[in-house]
């Protein structure tokens, strides 16, 4: 009986550490991102400069050498991507199917702006900026001007604890973008952790003690 | 000779060792295998004052360095107890055994394993509420001869 419970702790620990990698592995992944190269629009355009165009996944094995003669893979072509999609992946973003689903949720904009940057393929984009005020909209313009900061990924930074910004394609061609928002689930897993870190400190405390004053207080072994 | 005594319930958590008289801290095992026939092993491990881990012949060696302690027990807790002497100058023909300051006689063999809880590590012992652990050695028996030639094997503590 005691041993089962020990296998019990011991997985529940195992999934307390799965967890935490998982819920942290994006944001760090993300957060390496940010530091080095120079301040641009989205945190991954520097990539495309420098080398030779093409794609940067093909390998001289699988890919024919030349551009010309064969089929056009349609699967990998950058060009097939939504503006959406490159913009989510500039800044992380998070993808809307229209963005009713967003206003259906969280209402109409306090204002709108359109700005227009130059996308990862060098491209100009027109962004439109939707504003509706509080942390969340500083937040959003953070990750769109490229000034975040490696402790939005710590959990003592409210930051932490917010969504990426919502995209969404608008039928003109533009992409509207949404203030990132309140992540309970987050804010759940990390007060788990949190316990769960503060549990094991307690039992060894607690143990120790027991140790020290209980068992062993009238015995010479020990 | 030296005098050597365990006083104890049969727990380990009530269990105390005295050498020549005075309680000792920071024992490990104690393992005393005496019998008629002349075998006589008596050996103590024990954690010096200096932190250092020693295994010694209780009756032959000199054990340096052991941790004297004050008294554990009252005499009101002391009279609950039980209390197992050996007197001896390593020689089992120069052995007296004693139980509540009863001298014994007719004593085929005696056999005492006392050996503390093994220190849990890992994650495991994170979690942990055992106030005893599972893996403490006690043992502790003493057979006579009867006057009719039969043996007898009883229970020290």
């Amino acid at each position: 009986m005691k041993d089962k419970l020990k296998i019990v702790r011991i997985w529940a620990l195992l999934f307390l550490s799965i967890v935490t990698l998982l819920l942290l592995a994006p944001d760090i992944a993300e957060a390496r991102g940010s530091f080095g190269g120079s301040r641009s629009f989205g945190r991954s355009f520097g990539r495309s400069f420098g080398g030779t165009r093409g794609l940067r996944r093909s390998s001289p094995g699988t890919m024919p050498r030349s551009s010309f003669g064969r089929q056009r893979n349609m699967t990998t072509s950058p060009m097939r991507m939504t503006p959406s999609q490159r913009a989510a992946s500039s800044f992380g973003g998070r993808r809307l199917n229209s963005s009713g689903d967003y206003t259906a949720k969280y209402g109409t904009p306090r204002r709108s702006q359109t700005i227009s940057r130059t996308g990862s393929q060098g491209m100009p984009q027109n962004y439109v900026v939707h504003n509706y005020g509080g942390y969340g909209n500083g937040l959003m313009m953070g990750y769109m001007m490229g000034h975040t900061s490696w402790m939005w990924m710590m959990p003592f930074h409210p930051a932490f604890y917010y969504t990426r910004p919502y995209y969404a394609d608008n039928p003109n061609g533009t992409v509207s973008v949404y203030p990132p928002t309140f992540d309970w689930g987050k804010l759940f897993f990390t007060l788990l952790i949190a316990g769960a870190i503060i549990y094991i400190i307690y039992s060894i405390i607690r143990n120790k003690r027991r140790m020290k004053q209980g068992y062993y207080s009238q015995s010479s072994f020990g | 000779m030296a005098t050597f005594a365990i006083e104890s319930n049969g727990r380990l958590e009530k269990t105390v060792v005295y050498y020549n008289g005075q309680q000792l801290g920071g024992i490990k095992e104690v393992f005393l295998n005496l019998d008629e026939d002349g075998t006589f092993d008596a050996i103590l491990q024990y954690e010096g004052t200096d932190k250092q881990i020693r295994t010694k012949q209780i009756f032959g060696e000199y054990p340096e360095n052991l941790k004297v302690v004050e008294a554990s027990f009252t005499e009101e807790e002391a009279a609950q107890l039980h209390q197992l002497k050996v007197d001896s100058d390593g020689d089992i023909e120069d052995t007296i055994v004693s139980i509540d300051d009863e001298e014994l006689d007719g004593i085929v063999s005696l056999f005492v394993h006392i050996k503390s809880a093994e220190n849990k590590e890992g994650i495991s012992a994170f979690f942990s509420k055992d106030k005893i652990p599972s893996h403490v050695e006690f043992k502790a028996e003493i057979t006579f001869r009867n006057e009719d030639d039969t043996t007898e094997t009883e229970e020290i503590f």
